[in-house]
């Protein structure tokens, strides 16, 4: 396809010419493509089509290659790349989203694509599986297979779960917005106890207790939260009424600071106010 | 359930060197406790003996 565009474009300049004063006859004489050309190519176009005669084709050069031939204004560019239109469609694409975006839509949103779909189902599956592991552990009689079987279910859990962190932080925006989410500090801690066990720990040769690792296992069951809205609405909604309950006002702005220089809006109060009017001889 | 299974895994584990440790033998025990204790029915089968269990409860 990409030839038979550079065809177009080339004979497309040669007949400019000609065509131009009596189009009508020859259109009809020579019914090619040639004349369903809706727009002339302007100079620099040219020129990098009369180079492409000799050389591979004008489908062929991205940006790149629009930068090196010299075709500044986006009319030309826009020209030039749709020749080829998977490439003019992959810059579109890239242009729009870079991959760390993508790949965090990936992770995050579920409904993005199939793909993404299939893998929030499989890793809710291994931390279901992973949680289910801690309990099986806990019971005090189990025997060598079962026991063999937790183990092998909890590394590879981890190692998905590790490798999920990893990801996390290469396509995080900044370091600083993704350590202040409690998410993060979530999934970071669950996995932690695994990396320190497989490698300093293993170094070292230490038996340290394990049984609190154990425990932070559990944590994984918070990684839930992350992906059910639900949870964040019950998160906001503690936050909102922790302010009601605390009356100083949990959300936002410190604590030690004096209860003066605080000239909030009082939800309750202009309530009441907007229903039984201002009275101040109440009490 | 999320608060089911986080509570039981403190409680197991902070009552594990405790002096009613048969009460909570396995994580299922830990859970039947806190499911009972959250639904205020309080049968007083398993109870928590260490003071870091009772503070928790």
């Amino acid at each position: 396809m990409p030839y038979l565009e550079d065809h177009n474009a080339a004979a497309a300049l040669d007949g400019l010419e000609e065509l131009k004063p009596l189009s009508s006859e020859k259109a009809q004489s020579t019914p090619t493509s040639v004349v369903q050309k809706p727009r002339a190519p302007s100079p620099t176009l040219r020129v990098a089509a009369e180079t492409s005669k000799w050389k591979e084709s004008i489908t062929h050069l991205g940006r790149s290659g629009a930068r090196v031939l010299g075709l500044q204004s986006t009319q030309d560019k826009r020209l030039a790349l749709n020749y080829d239109r998977n490439i003019s469609r992959a810059v579109r694409r890239r242009r729009r989203r870079g991959m760390r975006t993508r790949i965090l839509l990936f992770m995050d949103e579920p409904k993005s694509s199939v793909a993404a779909s299939i893998v929030f189902n499989v890793v809710v599956v291994l931390i279901l599986i992973s949680v289910g592991t801690v309990f099986v552990d806990s019971m005090p009689g189990i025997d060598e297979p079962t026991q063999m079987v937790v183990e092998v279910l909890e590394v590879v859990c981890s190692i998905v779960f590790s490798f999920e962190v990893l990801l996390r932080i290469f396509c995080t925006e900044s370091l600083i917005s993704c350590s202040s989410d409690p998410f993060m500090w979530i999934d970071v801690l669950s996995v932690l106890p695994f990396v320190l066990k497989y490698t300093i720990f293993q170094a070292v040769g230490s038996e340290v207790d394990l049984d609190f690792l154990r425990l932070v296992r559990l944590l994984r069951l918070l990684k839930l939260a992350r992906h059910y809205e639900q949870s964040r609405v019950l998160l906001i909604t503690l936050k909102l009424s922790a302010e009601g309950l605390l009356v100083r006002g949990a959300r936002g702005g410190c604590w030690l600071r004096p209860v003066a220089f605080r000239r909030r809006p009082c939800v309750f109060l202009m309530t009441h106010r907007a229903l039984y009017g201002r009275c101040r001889s109440s009490s | 359930m999320m608060g089911v299974v986080l509570f039981a895994g403190v409680l197991f584990y902070t009552e594990k060197g405790g002096a009613r440790q048969d009460d909570f033998k396995d994580m299922w025990h830990a859970s039947w406790f806190v499911i009972v204790t959250l639904s205020t029915v309080g049968y007083g089968d398993v109870v928590p003996a260490t003071p870091a269990g009772q503070a928790i409860t």
